[in-house]
């Protein structure tokens, strides 16, 4: 399945496991919650589409020459770009989606990509408040 | 000559920011071909290193890409969803 399958699958589960409490607490805590939930959902999925795409796209580009990979990722980025210019003209004009629930769900997978490699660090947090005097 | 009205100032101003804000849209995409070549010499170079290469890319582009959405969104909501007509 690829060099990146298991990372994929590893950001896959913690972002639909993210997404499964933010809508239940949605439901418990919120009244009319349908319209918040269904762009969630919607652009959640959408945003996990886009980074299989874009995985699958970096695996294929690593296998070209330098030049024609920079020019078929720029071209797959541009496809995706309209992809999403496509899925949020759709959510403002929908009704029955919450244009801030469809951007939350967008944005998602980057939290999650922060939040696993970046902020999994107690040191980072930490070393924050550290002031460089006191080193 | 008929006066410029206050709603159609906002309109075309509005139109101007949203032209203005699809350029963020454009870095991203030379960012992640750079990237790609890049990575796609490291490859060449080092072979065995190809798993490590690309998942690290994945990751930054995945972030980087996101850059891009945010210009988008606020195109868009400018074109269609214009929260500034409500003010007048």
């Amino acid at each position: 399945m690829g060099y990146t399958w298991n990372l994929q699958l590893k950001i896959f589960k913690c972002t639909a496991g993210i997404v499964i409490i933010i809508v239940i607490g949605l439901a418990i805590f919120t009244q009319n919650p349908l319209p918040m939930i269904y762009g969630l959902l919607f652009g959640t999925a959408i945003s996990m589409l886009n980074f299989r795409v874009l995985a699958l796209t970096l695996e294929k580009a690593v296998c070209m020459a330098p030049s024609k990979a920079q020019v078929y990722a720029s071209s797959r980025y541009f496809i995706r770009f309209i992809t999403n210019g496509i899925v949020i003209f759709i959510s403002l004009k929908a009704d029955y989606l919450n244009i801030i629930g469809v951007i939350i769900g967008l944005v998602m997978i980057k939290i999650i990509i922060f939040v696993q490699n970046l902020f999994n660090n107690k040191m980072f947090f930490k070393r924050i408040f550290i002031r460089k005097e006191g080193k | 000559m008929e006066p410029i009205t206050g709603r159609a100032l906002i309109l075309a101003c509005s139109a101007i920011g949203a032209g203005l804000a699809m350029i963020a849209g454009i870095g991203p995409g030379i960012g992640q071909g750079y990237a790609a070549g890049k990575g796609a010499e490291g490859v060449g170079r080092q072979p065995e290193a190809q798993g490590d290469i690309v998942r690290t890319m994945l990751l930054g582009a995945a972030v980087a890409e996101t850059t891009g959405i945010y210009g988008l969104i606020v195109a868009l909501i400018l074109l269609f969803a214009n929260p500034l007509i409500g003010l007048l």
